[in-house]
């Protein structure tokens, strides 16, 4: 499973996106950005950033933070 | 409360967004802020906000950066980035970008706090930088192809060494200049080669005209020349002629006359060249000749001559003057015609004095005239003599008396023809042959010829055929005695000059114009040589004087003579050894008879 919260990016929001892939946790962290920070297109430097914040998580791990999960999840 | 809202409410603004305490120091960042400054959120929160953003400014005024909270909060002015400069942020990465920022105070429920918003304008930049780029390039290469349009290719464009966008259009116009230039050069050239080839035909053909001109000139040099001697000889000729020359215009302008004419006339050259001459002139002194001369048909005693071969334009009158000598004058007037259109420019009088040959040939035929009228009466005397011997009227004669006596009297016959012939050659000589026309057939005379010479053909054993058209002849005007000593002489002579067993044949026709009589013989023909003299008195050719011993020679002279005068025309044609042909030509139209006497000019 892969994961990023808008933290690892350094963005004060509790936001984290838990996803089978790592194009998966991009497409829920593409549409929070959207809704919710105004940000209909990731710039590529800020995708370069989120791409390299994802990181592996186990499926039993939580952090206590909102949580979007993939369907397929 | 106020700042939870207001953290919310920044976290949807697409801009860096950062609030600061009237000190400076950052107390709220949105999450653009963040991530346009590649830090967390904590990285930022209580640092100093100029400290934070790192900014610079390029082109920029000289006064120096007062710094942004001291701005707002001291000087209490909207923080914005001068006009005309642009605004760099500098990571803490290091990364620098342009941006767009503004800062000034808001007021919230627990305090005044400043408000800073900042926007990466890197692609505004880039665009402004590619617009002033392209509008370099532009700028660059318009004034090359606005000469290049005016067909200046002197410059072309150096294409940059790195490549952009623009490479391939600098290429592109350095190759069209090149090409356009390469073009001028090579039409420059050819215009050239033609200017000079143009140049070298032109100067050929200056040459060649200039050789032909030269050529031309030599020869109309040459043909002057010419013409200068011709002229000489021409005027010496003339000025040294025999006769009198006068040359006129259509307006009878005297253009010229020689010195024969002056003698001739007795009038001066000067005195009369350039004049024209009128029958009114008369009364002038000296003209009196000239204007004789000049209108010869008008002179008081004129006579009009014929030539055998003279032009049917020439006119030949024999008339009588008194000034400056008594003389008696030929004058032959010719026409001048043109070569190219025919038409009559001026004519030509040749004067000839034939007071001495007008002389000698009245002597001469009143000398016939008087010799044959005295041989006639004693010729006449011994015929009648001889008739009645020769009848018996005397007594009785011996065979061989009767004989000789006969050959006395065909001897004496034919010295009486001879000088008839004599005295009628006088006479039309001297204009008085005396003739009387009456309208008429001719047929009648020719058949009493024929009737009178049938004796001579039988016993000479040649045969005359007579040829008639099978409808009747028309009247014709004419004088029967004379016409009948006509067809005596011109048969006679058929008969006489035709060996045994040959023919005499008498054709006579009609066309349009004439009575057409052609008398054709098998006989002895004339020598060609002797055919311009046939007509002349007293000539006899060669051949004939062989073969008949006896003839005057006078016959075709009096015949043509008589033909000439009633208005017709006498020919022969003849080829020696085969026989001879004499044509006879008479008008129909007795408005052709010559109302005055001719007389053939027998020279």
């Amino acid at each position: 499973m892969k994961q990023l919260t808008c933290h690892d990016i350094g963005v004060d929001c509790d936001m984290k996106f838990v996803g089978e892939s790592e194009e998966d946790v991009m497409r829920q962290a593409e549409e929070h950005a959207a809704h919710e920070h105004n940000l209909p297109v990731i710039p590529p430097n800020i995708e370069k950033k989120c791409r390299a914040a994802i990181t592996d998580i186990s499926t039993n791990s939580s952090h206590g933070t909102d949580t979007v999960t993939s369907p397929a999840a | 409360m106020t700042q939870s809202i207001l953290s919310g409410v920044l976290s949807f603004v697409a801009e860096g967004v950062i609030v600061y305490a009237p000190d400076g120091t950052v107390t709220l960042v949105n999450p653009h802020a963040s991530l346009l400054l590649d830090c967390t959120t904590d990285e930022i929160i209580h640092k100093q906000i100029d400290t934070v953003l790192q900014l610079t400014m390029e082109n920029a005024p000289t006064t120096p950066f007062p710094g942004i909270a001291h701005t707002v909060f001291a000087k209490k002015k909207t923080y914005t980035v001068p006009q005309g400069a642009t605004a760099y942020v500098t990571t803490h990465s290091g990364r620098r970008f342009p941006v767009f920022v503004a800062s000034r105070t808001i007021s919230l429920e627990d305090g005044v706090v400043g408000i800073l918003v900042f926007r990466d304008i890197t692609k505004e930049k880039t665009l402004e930088h590619y617009k002033e780029h392209t509008a370099q390039q532009l700028s660059e290469l318009t004034p090359i192809l606005q000469r290049a349009a005016t067909g200046d290719f002197s410059t072309v464009p150096n294409v940059p060494r790195e490549e952009n966008e623009f490479t391939e259009l600098y290429v592109g116009v350095r190759l069209m200049v090149e090409d356009l230039r390469q073009i001028a050069v090579d039409r420059k050239r050819e215009q050239a080669e033609r200017i000079l080839a143009i140049q070298k035909t032109e100067a050929d053909r200056r040459a060649l005209a200039e050789e032909y001109a030269k050529h031309l000139e030599k020869q109309v040099e040459e043909k002057t020349e010419e013409i200068t001697r011709a002229k000489v000889h021409v005027e010496t000729l003339i000025d040294t002629l025999p006769n009198g020359l006068l040359e006129y215009d259509n307006a009878f302008t005297l253009l010229r006359m020689n010195r024969k004419a002056e003698e001739l006339l007795g009038v001066s050259p000067n005195e009369v060249t350039g004049h024209q001459v009128f029958p009114r002139d008369l009364h002038k002194p000296h003209w009196q000749t000239l204007v004789d001369v000049s209108y010869p048909a008008l002179a008081p005693v004129a006579k009009k001559m014929t030539r055998e071969n003279a032009g049917k334009d020439v006119d030949i009158t024999e008339i009588k003057v008194t000034y400056p000598l008594e003389r008696e004058l030929q004058v032959t007037t010719t026409p001048v015609l043109s070569r190219a259109t025919g038409a009559r420019q001026g004519f030509i009088k040749l004067v000839r004095d034939i007071t001495r040959e007008k002389t000698i040939a009245r002597s001469k035929s009143e000398f016939i005239s008087i010799a044959a009228h005295q041989l006639r009466t004693p010729l006449s005397a011994i015929k009648w003599v001889l008739h009645m011997v020769i009848n018996g009227d005397t007594g009785p004669l011996q065979p061989s008396q009767k004989e000789l006596l006969t050959n006395g009297y065909e001897t004496n016959e034919k010295m009486i023809q001879l000088v008839n012939d004599l005295l009628n050659v006088a006479r039309i000589e001297e204009g008085r042959f005396g003739y009387t026309f009456k309208q008429g057939d001719l047929m009648p005379v020719i058949e009493s010829v024929l009737a009178s010479i049938k004796g001579f053909a039988q016993s000479n054993q040649v045969s005359v055929v007579v040829k008639m058209p099978s409808a009747t002849l028309p009247p014709l005007t004419f004088d029967a005695n004379k016409m009948a000593l006509v067809f005596q002489n011109l048969i006679d002579n058929a008969v006489k000059y035709t060996p045994v067993g040959g023919t005499v044949t008498i054709d006579v026709s009609v066309d349009k114009e004439h009575l057409i009589t052609h008398i054709r013989d098998t006989g002895i023909g004339i020598p060609a040589s002797q055919m311009p003299r046939l007509f002349t008195k007293f000539f006899r050719a060669d051949n004939a004087l062989h073969m008949q011993t006896s003839g005057s020679g006078l016959g075709l002279y009096l015949a043509k003579n008589v033909v000439i005068r009633h208005g017709g025309a006498l020919t022969v044609s003849s080829t020696e050894g085969v026989g001879t042909v004499f044509t006879l030509a008479l008008p129909l139209d007795a408005r052709r008879i010559p109302q005055d006497d001719i007389t053939v000019d027998d020279t």
